[in-house]
């Protein structure tokens, strides 16, 4: 709330307000949320959440006068949009952060909460961190064996057809002067995943609509086999009609989730539907990989302009924007389209975009 | 001229507080006038000897068809600016008129349609003219001859605003009486514009009373269009596809939906129901080889419940489908019908749908083509994510089913849609069951707005099974005899449902009582008018 540039230290004797962040004082200090012993001028005083100070130097290198180094608790999740999680920065549950949010409040209240009662309510906090700590140990054995596995894994369409693992229906909202054609092309991987009595596609024209569709309908119209028996299915449905900005959103359950915004954010959604061990899945990119797919999915974001710089980066010579196909592809080609609805000159002048577009569409099983 | 005050029966506090204060005022104006007039008092009478527009106005003798006039009448509705200094004829209601000095404003209307007059003493109209117009009393019809003029500013209050009618011959065609039960400005006005300060509103009992004067506001001109074209989509749709209208019998010798929702009538030396439902002779038309059939009349239901969704008398829009192989072609025949009618209702009635806005604000229904489906375990799933307890066999209570709807809005963005495979415990005996999962059957509801319009099934056709499910139920094989023996001699497969045309109508306009989409209303507490 207020950020206060602190001129002076507090003095020991000073009675901080008894937080359940009054742990043990290290370095003889009584250290308390708001404390500055750091000497860091970013030090916010906002009731009920961590320090800017605290949380940063959680994350980077740990500083010896931070008290709440090794025993941190209620690390917020960031928000936006999911990142891979890294070894480095844990990835948080989110009980856990309604916990620490509801402990914080008894700071403000009784101030002669006996040592047994704190000393028990800090144990318990410790006993959750210390199951935190596990699942993040457990995550990065698992991640470890991705890195193993990962490579070895077949691209496009493994022979073995894995199980859905939970009933996922997903509405996407999309202008149909701008379809979304990486939802065709992962449905599409979808399908071959799971099978085509397990994911289905359908769109629907909503009555607000006022513009028509640029490409054929049929692409976004895959219907679940007729004799499907699958209990646990993936059902993507595309909604034509007028949306803010243009953006696409995908919406999963409106009652607890806001939606997500930006075709680049619905591949991502939809790719971590795919058995984590398959290469499209976002989450099995590697670091390098994923700063060339984020890099190219904020360029398609912002709309082609000309197809001088796709030209220029397929100058390498790689099937793909980036090595092997990824999300990238799907959502440049989306933007691409839309470009060439308008440019009807299309390609003449970019043959290895026209080569690239061509591999895109035998990927997705499709022609424009 | 005093205006006609409301008569809404005293009924609350409130009501008495601004029926106190309308008198109040009436009072004070009355006053006014009396001294208004004594102050003229002279002139009044010294006019008397010399009427120059004598023979331009008056009343007009009852039409019992004396003579046969060729004349052109004037749609109020089509005059504008190119009339301009142009001679027209109306025949149309007095809706207000308001006397001042020299001049008198009247306004006059026809159906939505309105235009303001207006008479100045002068060379055409004489100071008697003027009082005889000013005295005319609401509501009458008159003949009205007179010339167009443009005017500079445009009149807000009239429909048609730029222009206004100088009245040089105005005849009665048919008188009102002066006292009004209610006034039509009064019974058009939205809520949000009547409270404390004055302006007033008919409450729905004083307007189902006098029907006769409420529906000759523009709102309940626009609903019943509306509704006229809800059936006149229906019949098209289902004409389109081949279906053959049909008309069953309302005289009937048992209850067809069973219990005790139904009306006895004395049948001669016997009493007779009155029907429930089509449905036996919708399946009978069927067994009769006429493959697709709908039909459209009254349907009695004998509920004493006072919701506002309910009536005992409405009217019902039924159609029964014979299918190749699976029921879905019929839900599927059904949903484009639907999605017909609303288009039909969206492309070609925008104009009446703002009339009822404008007094009953509501949102622009929604609808996705083709219509969305879901099944009922996605319903139930849908509830309990959001905290809703219920089992998988139970059926959707009035609360759910409005939750639902806003949460599939909220989703989907639409306010229509199907809801599959219902359980088999919660429908009616002859619903097929559903030959994967016995616990669910082949039936379905649709919805609007979160209420449901339409119960449907693939139904029964063979008669042995038709005769175990009866049993099952606990039902006297007796009383349905002629039901079973209409399957006893071959009938296809078949699937289909009823509407509520009334229903459909308040839903997609978004009203909140059925009694306001239905002409005559009949409720367990209303027999009249």
């Amino acid at each position: 709330m207020y950020r206060i540039n602190r001129s002076y230290d507090i003095p020991a004797q000073m009675e901080l307000p008894k937080s359940m962040y009054s742990v043990r004082p290290v370095n003889g200090q009584t250290a308390g949320l708001y404390s500055s012993v750091n000497g860091n001028s970013e030090v916010t005083t906002r009731k009920g959440t961590l320090s800017e100070s605290n949380r940063n130097s959680v994350k980077d290198s740990p500083k010896p006068n931070s008290p709440l180094d090794s025993k941190s608790v209620g690390k917020r999740k960031r928000s936006g949009s999911k990142s891979p999680p890294r070894n480095k920065s844990p990835v948080v549950k989110r009980e856990l952060h309604k916990v620490g949010g509801s402990k914080m409040t008894n700071e403000n209240v009784n101030n002669s909460f006996d040592d047994a009662a704190r000393d028990a309510i800090i144990g318990k906090l410790e006993a959750r961190q210390k199951v935190v700590i596990d699942k993040l140990l457990h995550l990065r054995d698992i991640l470890n064996n991705l890195g193993a596995t990962a490579v070895t894994a077949s691209s496009g369409g493994s022979s073995a057809k894995s199980e859905v693992t939970s009933s996922v229906e997903v509405v996407v909202n999309a202008d149909p002067a701008n379809p979304p054609l990486s939802v065709v092309f992962l449905t599409k991987l979808l399908r071959d995943t799971y099978g085509s009595a397990a994911v289905s596609l359908q769109s629907y024209r909503h009555s607000s609509c006022q513009n028509s569709l640029t490409v054929n309908s049929n692409l976004f119209n895959k219907p679940l086999d007729a004799d499907s028996k699958a209990s646990k299915t993936i059902k993507v449905s595309v909604i034509w009609k007028r949306v803010e900005d243009g953006e696409p959103e995908l919406i999963v359950q409106p009652s607890v989730q806001a939606p997500v915004t930006g075709e680049a954010n619905i591949a991502r959604y939809l790719s971590r539907l795919l058995p984590s061990v398959y290469p499209i899945h976002y989450d099995t990119l590697s670091w390098d990989d994923i700063i060339r797919v984020d890099g190219a999915l904020e360029k398609a974001a912002s709309g082609v302009k000309n197809l001088n710089d796709l030209e220029q980066q397929l100058q390498n010579n790689q099937p793909f924007l980036c090595g092997e196909a990824t999300i990238a592809d799907f959502v440049t080609f989306s933007a691409v389209a839309a470009y060439l609805q308008k440019n009807r000159k299309g390609t003449e002048k970019h043959p290895r975009v026209a080569q690239w577009l061509g591999s895109c569409q035998n990927l997705g099983g499709f022609r424009l | 001229m005093v205006a006609g005050k409301v008569d809404t029966g005293v009924k609350d506090d409130a009501r008495s507080k601004n029926a106190l204060k309308k008198e109040a005022k009436d009072a004070a104006k009355l006053a006014k006038k009396q001294a208004a007039q004594e102050a003229q008092g002279k002139p009044d009478e010294a006019d008397s000897a010399e009427d120059h527009s004598k023979g331009k106005y008056g009343k007009l003798e009852m039409n019992a068809s004396q003579n046969k006039v060729q004349r052109e009448l004037k749609r109020v509705s089509d005059i504008d600016t190119s009339f301009a200094n142009k001679s027209v004829l109306i025949r149309a209601r007095l809706h207000t008129s308001r006397a001042k000095g020299k001049q008198c404003f009247v306004v006059f209307r026809q159906g939505r349609s309105t235009i303001q007059g207006i008479l100045t003493v002068g060379d055409i109209v004489s100071k008697q003219m003027l009082k005889f117009v000013a005295n005319i009393s609401k509501e009458s019809i008159v003949d009205v001859i007179g010339k167009i003029q443009n005017v500079p500013n445009p009149i807000e209050s009239c429909t048609q605003s730029d222009v206004e009618l100088v009245c040089e011959e105005v005849w009665i065609v048919s008188e009102a009486e002066p006292r009004l039960p209610l006034l039509i400005d009064d019974a058009s006005r939205p809520d949000s514009e009547t409270g404390e300060d004055g302006l007033s509103k008919v409450n729905q009992e004083t307007k189902l009373d006098n029907r006769f004067l409420d529906l000759r506001t523009p709102t309940n001109q626009a609903i019943y269009r509306v509704e006229a074209a809800v059936c006149r989509f229906f019949r098209e749709a289902l004409d389109k596809q081949g279906f053959v209208e049909i008309h069953t019998p309302k005289i009937i010798p048992a209850a067809s939906e069973g219990g005790a929702n139904v009306f006895k009538v004395s049948y001669f030396k016997t009493s007779a129901y009155l029907a429930q439902s089509p449905q036996l002779y919708k399946q009978m038309a069927i067994a009769s080889d006429f493959e697709k059939v709908y039909t459209v009349g009254a349907v009695f239901r004998a509920e004493d419940s006072n919701t506002h969704r309910h009536l005992t008398e409405f009217v019902g829009l039924d159609l029964e489908m014979s299918f190749d192989s699976h029921y879905h072609e019929v839900m599927d025949t059904i949903g484009n019908m639907f999605t017909e009618i609303f288009k039909g209702l969206k492309n070609n009635y925008t104009k009446e749908i703002e009339q009822v806005r404008k007094q009953f604000p509501s949102e622009e229904f929604a609808f996705l083509e083709p219509p969305l489906k879901l099944q009922f375990p996605q319903a139930v799933k849908m509830l309990r994510d959001v905290g809703i307890e219920m089992g998988d066999e139970d059926d959707l209570s009035t609360p759910n089913e409005k939750l639902l709807g806003r949460l599939v809005k909220a989703k989907y963005g639409t306010d229509f849609y199907m809801l599959d495979k219902y359980p088999l415990a919660v429908r009616p005996f002859y619903t097929m069951p559903d030959p994967k999962d016995p616990k669910y059957s082949n039936s379905y509801d649709m919805f609007m707005r979160g209420e449901e319009i339409l119960s449907g099934a693939q139904r029964i056709h063979d008669s042995a099974f038709l005769t175990e499910r009866a049993k099952h139920h606990g039902i006297d094989l007796e009383t349905i005899k002629s039901y079973i023996d209409a399957f006893k001699y071959g009938c296809p497969p078949h699937a289909g449902g009823g509407i509520g045309m009334e229903r459909v109508t308040m839903l997609y306009l978004g009203l909140d009582n059925i009694r306001k989409t239905s002409m005559f209303p009949r409720d367990p507490k209303r027999l009249t008018p």
